[in-house]
């Protein structure tokens, strides 16, 4: 990278792509902001290391199970007799 | 064979039914949502008990409140809105807890290097990383960790997610990137991956 216009593009993008990373993986991001993000992850090392550990980490909140599997309570039953009691009362 | 395209959708049956004063029809509607909001509730924070208590808060006050729900909003991102606020209010009760760090976040061994060679995919099925996951939300500051639970876990749209905790889309999203980034330096060392 001896371009020094290159390298100052280089750098702003650098500052720049972070803070839209999230945006991109949601679709939110305009044509010419995604372009801009393509262009900089495609050169910089870093940023498409973040980039695609935050992939990986989406994927994986995805498939995150619920918490205390196999212990979920039977909340149906609880709020059905909660009701029959009110309406007894 | 594809349903007819006046076929009511089951969830808006039983709602018109539970609306008519139909009990039976209303716990139907808690089986179907009643997992999510046990799940969300425990994420937001409040231990098992506490959850189990709340989210039967949560129906009790829906069930009351049928008839002035509109049928034009989601019922869950109603009910979701419902349990948030109760957390809300149950965490804010509390002495705030100390940051505890994550097992092998500094320097990835044992266990941790075993993680790395696993796939994230097949990680996914891994109880002991599922822990961690759950342990790096916990550190997270509530709002964020409230955004990525709603938007990242629980699958609601950014407008929907944003509606419940009563912000704008765009401080939402502010709340939810910084979330994101946080959680994911918490938990570096387990998502890194070999340069292509």
């Amino acid at each position: 990278m001896t371009n020094p216009l290159h390298k100052a593009r280089f750098w702003r993008d650098h500052r720049w792509t972070p803070g839209h990373m999230s945006a991109y993986l949601d679709d939110e991001l305009k044509p010419g902001a995604v372009a801009r993000l393509r262009r900089h992850i495609a050169e910089c090392p870093e940023c498409r290391r973040i980039l695609h550990e935050l992939q990986r980490m989406l994927g994986l909140l995805r498939t995150l199970p619920a918490p205390a599997t196999g212990e979920t309570p039977d909340i149906a039953s609880a709020v059905r007799r909660r009701l029959r009691e009110r309406a007894d009362e | 064979m594809s349903a007819r395209p006046d076929t009511p959708d089951p969830e808006e049956q039983l709602l018109a039914r539970a609306r008519a004063g139909d009990e039976d029809a209303f716990a139907g509607l808690v089986t179907l949502h009643g997992d999510q909001v046990y799940g969300a509730l425990r994420r937001f924070g409040l231990d098992g008990h506490e959850a189990e208590e709340v989210a039967q808060e949560v129906f009790l006050r829906a069930w009351r409140g049928l008839t002035k729900f509109e049928s034009r909003a989601r019922l869950s991102t109603w009910l979701y809105r419902i349990a948030f606020n109760e957390a809300q209010r149950r965490l804010s009760q509390r002495p705030p807890v100390p940051l505890v760090e994550l097992p092998g976040a500094r320097e990835p061994a044992g266990s941790g290097a075993e993680a790395r060679r696993l796939s994230p995919e097949a990680r996914a099925l891994d109880h002991e990383f599922a822990t961690l996951l759950e342990r790096a939300l916990g550190q997270l500051a509530p709002d964020r960790r409230t955004a990525v639970i709603l938007r990242d876990i629980q699958g609601l749209s950014t407008v929907a997610a944003a509606e419940i905790v009563g912000v704008r889309p765009l401080s939402f999203k502010s709340r939810l990137h910084r979330g994101r980034m946080e959680l994911r330096s918490l938990l570096a060392p387990y998502l890194e991956l070999d340069e292509p």
